[in-house]
């Protein structure tokens, strides 16, 4: 008899064609090498496993020299030590490996020159992947999910973390991140434990194994994703002791190390063949540094890809979080700590906002978890049927896939940093406003750098010496006279200009001697200076060793030449030692 | 609950367009900020003192002689100056802020008088009072002529009042003056500028 194609099917079919279509959509214009393209910087850095396997066999003399640069550094080729340097794990090119060779296979039979794996048809099987593994993961979390709810509200939720969330972004134009390949692992791995939680087959358990192991290649934070295995589903403490003891067992405790090692073997090769030592940190001058002072608001409330502001329906997530353990229903606990464990991970880790990312992307993997929460909350308001409850249910959810689409779209798929401060509402403000979420005011009133967003420093490399907030400050350049702080140009401002432009930083001198700097301000047509000022600085910081607060109200002089810029730095004739930190320019447009 | 989906679809549209609505507002806003200047009104002058730092009132030299660009008709007086393309500057205040009287800058008001014969719409000049720094004006505000709807074929009485900004440096310059920036003829005399402090 002839199989009836379901509705869930049909679901998920047009799913991947609209993905990929939208996949597509969003590359086709995007050139091979520009960081709209599927391999650019950390997704290159991903990537470059098998091109240097399968076309160079890691001999760097053989691949072109600039690779590294046209790439947008998420690699690099030392040709002296003829060595290869990528931070990242190769779990992501184990994953796309299929895809690869499919991409080579296609090239050589229709006669296509491959380029070493970066022709434009292996950009776009990349894409294919992502999408691929995004349609699997969020079956297999729909399979999963319908172990707890109705179908509806399986569609439903998987239909909002799709659309509602940075999942969307790092699945259709961010694909070879890591991130919508931990999903997918993720999603199964929840999908395999709870059948072997039903039944406690061998398979299961193998399955289980070779999916946390593959996803600590991806994301060695990812480890946290094997505490479920002893709480999901678990009555008490007595169960979580039965399950440890279960993992404990000789043969299961070997299978799963052996199962590591295999998969981590290709790793731990490629880390001998770059340091010499079997295991290696390849992310040198990161790490969890903030374990002292953990950025939690940040994290979760930040401009700078705050969880809440960019998926505000994460917001709905904490709140089935909450309503579940109220209820003691069952995992609430267990979604809450993965929940806290996340969340710790991120505030902890020295960058913090993940460089240039759409919103956490670090949560992404874990949406699968935080589906059941999102369920839960869904579920409970729809079956109170309670109209105006059901109605603001729904706006709120439409309202946030909105937001998140057009943010993608009009916004991050051309940005793909924020450009502010780590608490510049009035920034974000503007960036809703040009995304077109918001009728925000079209004039900038304030730019706030506290110099802990890369992306807006002024500097080469920050300072971690003297530090007024967060983790880093301006030192002045010891080299050159003067060290930027800020820079804008007039256009950027829209006409009619700013009349006047309040500066405000803070500076701390190590010393007692004055510094003979000043803060300084200049107006400029390329390198000719037009119009400058200067705030002498050692009348205002006097005390050694204290921040104190250097200010003035600078003249923007009538221009009619849009491509004048503004430049704020500190001017330091004597190259004395001066550290800034928090900088706050104000723009006013009158003089009244 | 389909209901419910029919009114959270139509509130949100309802959002859309009142965003969209909005936006335009702002846009509109901005466009019509880079039409408009900024004037200043010294509204209440009780308790000022008044002292003339510029009058020209164009009675010295012969109006025959072309390159003075004067006209034998004036305000107050016998002579004028005529303004063209080849005279497009008035004299009126020039002062570096070193030189401005000690004790706050205050204000300056500018008054001049103009005539002219031709469409009040199509007095292309300006009565302007700004500052110079390093050679950039700053501050720079004027009363166009042919805005603020003139009589033609007598004088007409033109004013404008600023606040002396603080300047970056005493080397700076303070200045007024009309600017006529159209193609025929205007006449313009008693040309002064009073400086106005709190005692």
């Amino acid at each position: 008899m002839k199989k009836k194609f379901s509705a869930g099917n049909w679901f998920f079919y047009l799913l991947f064609c609209t993905s990929l279509v939208l996949t597509w959509f969003f590359h086709k214009d995007a050139g091979r090498f520009n960081d709209r393209g599927e391999l650019w910087s950390d997704r290159a850095g991903y990537y470059i496993y098998l091109p240097a396997t399968f076309f160079y066999h890691f001999d760097t003399r053989r691949m072109p020299a600039d690779l590294d640069i046209v790439t947008g550094g998420g690699f690099s080729i030392d040709t002296v030590k003829n060595k290869l340097d990528t931070k990242y794990t190769c779990g992501v090119a184990l994953m796309v490996a299929p895809f690869f060779f499919t991409a080579g296979l296609v090239s050589r039979l229709c006669g296509f020159d491959d380029e070493n794996g970066f022709s434009m048809l292996y950009m776009r099987f990349m894409g294919l992947a992502a999408v691929v593994y995004l349609l699997l993961g969020l079956w297999f979390l729909k399979k999963f999910l319908c172990f707890y709810y109705d179908p509806l509200t399986c569609y439903a939720v998987i239909t909002l973390i799709f659309l509602g969330t940075n999942l969307f972004f790092y699945a259709l134009i961010d694909g070879m991140m890591s991130h919508v390949f931990s999903f997918f692992l993720f999603s199964l791995f929840l999908y395999a434990l709870k059948r072997y939680l039903l039944l406690p087959a061998r398979s299961w358990f193998m399955l289980l194994s070779f999916l946390l192991a593959l996803s600590i290649l991806i994301r060695p934070t990812n480890i946290i994703l094997g505490f479920l295995f002893f709480t999901w589903d678990a009555t008490g403490t007595a169960e979580w002791t039965r399950r440890l003891k279960q993992l404990l067992k000789p043969s299961h405790l070997f299978f799963f190390l052996a199962v590591l090692f295999v998969l981590f073997l290709p790793q731990l090769v490629y880390w001998k063949y770059l340091s010499g030592h079997w295991l290696h940190f390849s992310y040198q001058g990161e790490g969890f540094t903030n374990w002292r002072h953990p950025k939690f608001a940040a994290v979760l409330f930040s401009p700078v890809n705050g969880l809440f502001p960019y998926t505000p329906v994460a917001l709905l997530f904490v709140a089935g979080m909450f309503m579940m353990l109220y209820r003691k229903a069952r995992n609430g606990l267990s979604a809450a700590t993965m929940f806290v464990l996340v969340t710790i991970t991120c505030a902890t880790w020295k960058m913090w906002y993940f460089g240039c990312s759409f919103g956490q992307r670090s949560y992404i993997e874990y949406y699968a978890i935080m589906a059941v929460p999102f369920g839960y909350f869904i579920n409970h308001v729809f079956t109170r049927r309670n109209f105006i409850a059901t109605t603001a249910l729904f706006f709120v959810l439409f309202l946030f896939i909105y937001v998140n689409l057009r943010f993608t779209v009009a916004g991050y798929r051309y940005e793909r940093c924020y450009y502010g401060s780590t608490w510049d509402w009035d920034h974000f403000y503007h960036t809703l406003g040009k995304t077109g979420i918001l009728a925000a005011d079209c004039r900038t009133t304030t730019f706030e750098n506290d110099f802990e967003n890369m992306a807006i420093l002024p500097v080469v490399r920050p300072s971690q010496v003297f530090t007024r907030s967060g983790q880093y400050s301006v030192a002045a350049d010891k080299k050159v006279e003067e060290t930027p702080l800020f820079s804008t140009r007039l256009d950027e401002l829209g006409y009619p200009y700013p009349k006047r432009i309040g500066v405000e930083v803070w500076m701390l001198k190590p010393g007692s001697r004055p510094t003979g700097a000043s803060l300084g301000y200049s107006l400029n047509n390329g390198a000719k200076v037009l119009f400058s000022e200067e705030q002498p600085v050692d009348s205002l910081v006097r005390a050694p060793l204290t921040w104190a607060r250097v200010y003035k109200t600078f003249i923007v002089p009538d221009v009619n030449d849009s491509s004048l810029q503004i430049r704020i730095f500190i001017k330091n004739p004597k190259h004395a030692l001066l550290f800034a930190d928090d900088l706050l320019v104000r723009y006013r447009y009158s003089w009244n | 609950m389909f209901f419910s989906l029919l009114s959270a679809a139509g509130l949100l549209s309802l959002f859309i367009v009142l965003n969209s609505y909005l936006h335009e507002g702002s846009l509109e806003k901005s466009r019509k900020a880079g039409e408009f200047h900024e004037t200043e009104h010294l509204t209440d002058t009780a308790g000022m003192v008044t002292s003339r730092v510029a009058f020209h009132d164009f009675e010295a030299g012969d109006p025959a002689d072309p390159a003075l660009h004067l006209a034998a008709i004036g305000h107050t007086g016998k002579q004028s100056l005529k303004m063209s393309s080849a005279m497009p500057f008035s004299p009126g205040l020039w002062t570096r802020f070193r030189d401005l009287p000690a004790g706050g800058h205050g204000w300056i008001r500018a008054t001049g008088y103009v005539w002219f014969s031709c469409l009040p719409g199509d007095v292309k000049c300006s009565l302007v009072a700004t500052c110079n720094h390093q050679g950039a004006n700053f501050k720079y505000m004027f009363i166009a002529l042919e805005k603020e709807n003139l009589v033609p074929n007598r004088w007409n009485k033109i004013t404008i009042d600023y606040r002396i900004p603080e300047p970056p440096l005493g080397e700076d310059i303070l200045q007024v003056y009309f600017w006529y920036r159209g193609n025929g003829e205007m006449l313009a005399d008693d040309i002064g500028v009073e400086l106005l402090r709190v005692k």
